[in-house]
């Protein structure tokens, strides 16, 4: 009991005394080059970045994780997507693209990645018709009101007047210091139709009006849209349109130099006999007001009055102002456009005596852009194009060439066909064609204008599949 | 004091996204079915049903959507659900019918797609399936008369011109069924199937082997002779048969089963 006692103390003591050791634990950070990312604005942020600096297998990582986060956001289906097409991968591309629109069904962008896929796929005929349904739905948002006021335009043109009512100039009130100059509202406020021909009269019926502003200086048109409630009223009787159907506000008419601005009323409908009642009206009209200018508070008198002073110019940007005539000066212009530089060489011929080194620039850190990641840049290093007008030639012989080791390879069609296969390359890729060539049993050609590596299939690649698409 | 937390919980929760509503999530499925984004459509369609979506609408683009991913088996199930309370639905009806064809239950495909055809709005597609129904049950006549229709209807479709011409090589109508093909490749060049119906008919009516095409490989034209040697069997041409096996299996760089099996088959006939 005593010497287990004793070996137990003896132990603890031990024990104790290892751990009272002065031992500093150092603790090496592991070096990672995507460190900054972390703190730039969340996980999609971190993973955009990683994939806009090329690291595409972490950036998939980071948008899996997303995934499973927040499994309703399309923008970690579009960010999968690219990803995918980084790697050449376009028809799992294609699959994320779609998960995408299924949350975000009318996002054009989307569409477009979509159509630029199914070309690489080589499916054209479907990408023309996503490109059609983004033509469609662009339309449909840019004019979707005045198209459900039309009325066909029938009839003669009759004469009518048409004059615009508008407010009295306000009195010019006294401006207080403010930072820029501002114009007044001119609004046309209402109008007066008065109708030459008694026919188109017809009492208790909502009338219809469609009416153009146009405005002499921009040479644009306006349109104005009104229904009126059933009014009685005769020819001899101006209608009054009210503030609401010509309401042309500001901006537009603090364009217009002259005083007066042409209407052109070409529908008007009194309710159910639409074809019958429809005239066009044009006339011209007065502005009772210019627009008024109000009297603008030069910088000069409130610096002067006021000394320097802060200015927030955007959400990220104050500016001091301390002169007059304010004078930007971009950060980037200030720097110098070319860092220490570096000097690769190569290794010269054995036949020639080496050449002095020919400096290579760097790219300025400044000049890292961000590149959104629906247009990521796709350039894959190596091109398949289907030039047998064989379906899916080009996505079959890529899954062979990735089976083979091969990666980022992209597909297309070619634009004429070929009996036989061809390897084009750009000067010093030359390798990389050789091994191609050989795997494909095809030529390799040397083509300055061709980038990297592209692949003409011919029909003879074809061929020696055909056995397999054959029940 | 608990109280209080959960409320201040409750009241920092932020709100999830706003439920889509469950119509838009069908009529943007049914718009991605009709044009093949079918990984949309399934996921717009779970979200519908996800939001609480049922009735007619629900089911109907289930069964369009099992359809469109050919799971016939589903969709022909859904479809005769749908049936039941539209009997004479002609969209119900086609894809009933085509789904019970690829099923293999020729007689009910017949059943529905003849429903389908005898209303007024019956698609080139519904006679189409009427015809190739028609060729499974041997009935000639009605398979003339369906894709006669079907090529009416669609002029520039060349899936009746090709199952026509395949309808005659059933009857053994090769010379007349060439024109058909033709036709075919004409309208669809990049139609596989076309082609090599072309082919097949070309290689039956020609008096000798077919060649070897430059660049072609041995498999490739193994493959060919085979198809000559089975359009001469057909035919009755038994020399030519025998030679076309023969070859097959001499150009051929491995072993070719398929005209080995041929060869032996005929050769005991």
């Amino acid at each position: 009991m005593t010497t287990g006692g004793k070996l137990l103390l003896l132990s603890g003591c031990l024990a104790a005394s290892g751990c009272t050791a002065d031992q500093t634990v150092q603790i090496r950070p592991i070096s990672d080059p995507n460190g900054k990312l972390h703190y730039s604005g969340g996980l999609l942020a971190e993973a955009r970045g990683q994939l806009a600096i090329g690291a595409v297998g972490l950036a998939l990582e980071s948008f899996r994780t997303l995934q499973r986060q927040q499994p309703d956001n399309s923008d970690v289906y579009a960010g999968i997507a690219a990803c995918y097409a980084q790697m050449g991968r376009f028809d799992l591309t294609r699959t994320n693209y779609e998960l995408a629109l299924a949350y975000a069904p009318n996002d054009p962008a989307l569409l477009q990645a979509l159509a630029s896929t199914l070309d690489s796929l080589g499916e054209t005929e479907q990408a023309a018709q996503v490109r059609e349904e983004v033509r469609t739905a662009a339309a449909k948002t840019a004019q979707p009101q005045l198209a459900e006021a039309q009325v066909t335009r029938l009839g003669v043109p009759r004469a009518t007047t048409m004059t615009v009512k508008l407010p009295d100039a306000p009195p010019p009130a006294k401006i207080a210091a403010a930072a820029e100059p501002r114009i007044a509202p001119a609004v046309l406020s209402s109008a007066e139709v008065s109708f030459a021909s008694s026919s188109l009269v017809s009492a208790n019926k909502p009338l219809l009006v469609a009416a153009e502003v146009t405005l002499p200086v921009a040479e644009t048109r306006t349109p104005v849209v009104a229904l009126l409630a059933p009014v009685s009223h005769t020819a001899a009787q101006p209608l009054l349109l009210p503030a609401a159907a010509v309401d042309v506000t500001a901006p537009r008419l603090s364009e217009v130099a002259q005083r007066s601005v042409s209407i052109e009323a070409p529908f008007i409908d009194t309710g159910s006999e639409v074809v019958a009642k429809t005239v066009v009206a044009k006339a011209e009209l007065a502005l009772r007001r210019d627009v008024a200018r109000l009297p603008e508070v030069t910088p000069d008198r409130d610096l002067n009055s006021r000394g320097p002073y802060l200015e927030r110019t955007s959400l990220r940007e104050v500016a001091l102002i301390t002169v007059a005539t304010p004078k930007k000066q971009s950060k980037l212009e200030s720097r110098p456009t070319q860092l220490p530089q570096v000097a690769v060489i190569d290794a010269p011929p054995a036949d020639r005596p080496p050449a002095a080194p020919a400096p290579r620039t760097l790219l300025a850190a400044s000049d890292v852009r961000w590149v959104p990641l629906r247009y990521a840049s796709r350039t894959q290093p190596i091109q398949l194009l289907n030039a047998a007008r064989t379906d899916h030639l080009a996505a079959r012989t890529r899954v062979a060439l990735i089976d083979r080791g091969w990666r980022k390879v992209s597909i297309g069609n070619a634009r004429a066909a070929r009996q036989h296969s061809l390897v084009l390359y750009s000067p010093g890729r030359w390798h990389v064609a050789a091994r191609l060539a050989a795997q494909l049993r095809c030529k390799a050609v040397r083509v300055a204008s061709v980038k990297n590596v592209v692949v003409l299939l011919g029909r003879d690649a074809a061929l020696r599949r055909g056995a397999i698409s054959r029940a | 004091m608990i109280a209080l937390q959960l409320l201040a919980a409750a009241v920092t929760v932020v709100p999830g996204p706003a439920p889509n509503n469950a119509h838009d999530l069908i009529a943007g499925a049914e718009h991605a079915i009709k044009v093949n984004r079918l990984e949309q459509a399934g996921v717009m369609a779970a979200r519908a049903l996800g939001s609480g979506a049922s009735g007619r609408d629900m089911d109907r683009l289930l069964a369009d959507l099992a359809f469109a991913k050919e799971r016939y088996a589903e969709a022909l199930a859904r479809y005769r659900v749908l049936l039941k309370s539209e009997p004479a639905n002609p969209d119900f009806l086609e894809h009933a019918g085509i789904a019970a064809m690829k099923t293999g239950q020729t007689d009910g495909a017949s059943r529905y797609l003849s429903a389908a055809t005898s209303s007024g709005g019956a698609t080139w597609r519904a006679w189409n399936a009427l015809g190739v129904a028609a060729d499974l049950k041997g009935d000639w006549d009605e398979a003339d008369n369906s894709y006669a229709r079907a090529m009416q209807l669609a002029p520039s479709e060349f899936e009746p011109l090709n199952n026509h011409g395949w309808s005659l090589v059933l009857r053994g109508k090769w010379r007349s069924a060439l024109p058909f093909f033709e036709q075919a490749v004409a309208l669809e060049p990049k139609s596989a199937r076309a082609r090599d119906n072309l082919d097949l008919a070309k290689a039956a009516l020609s008096s000798g082997l077919p060649g070897r095409r430059p660049g072609e490989t041995e498999t490739s034209w193994a493959a060919r002779l085979n198809d000559a040697g089975l359009a001469a069997a057909a035919l009755g041409d038994k020399v030519r048969a025998n030679a076309a096996f023969t070859q097959a299996l001499e150009v051929s760089g491995t072993w070719y089963a398929r005209a080995a099996n041929n060869l032996k088959a005929y050769a005991n006939r």
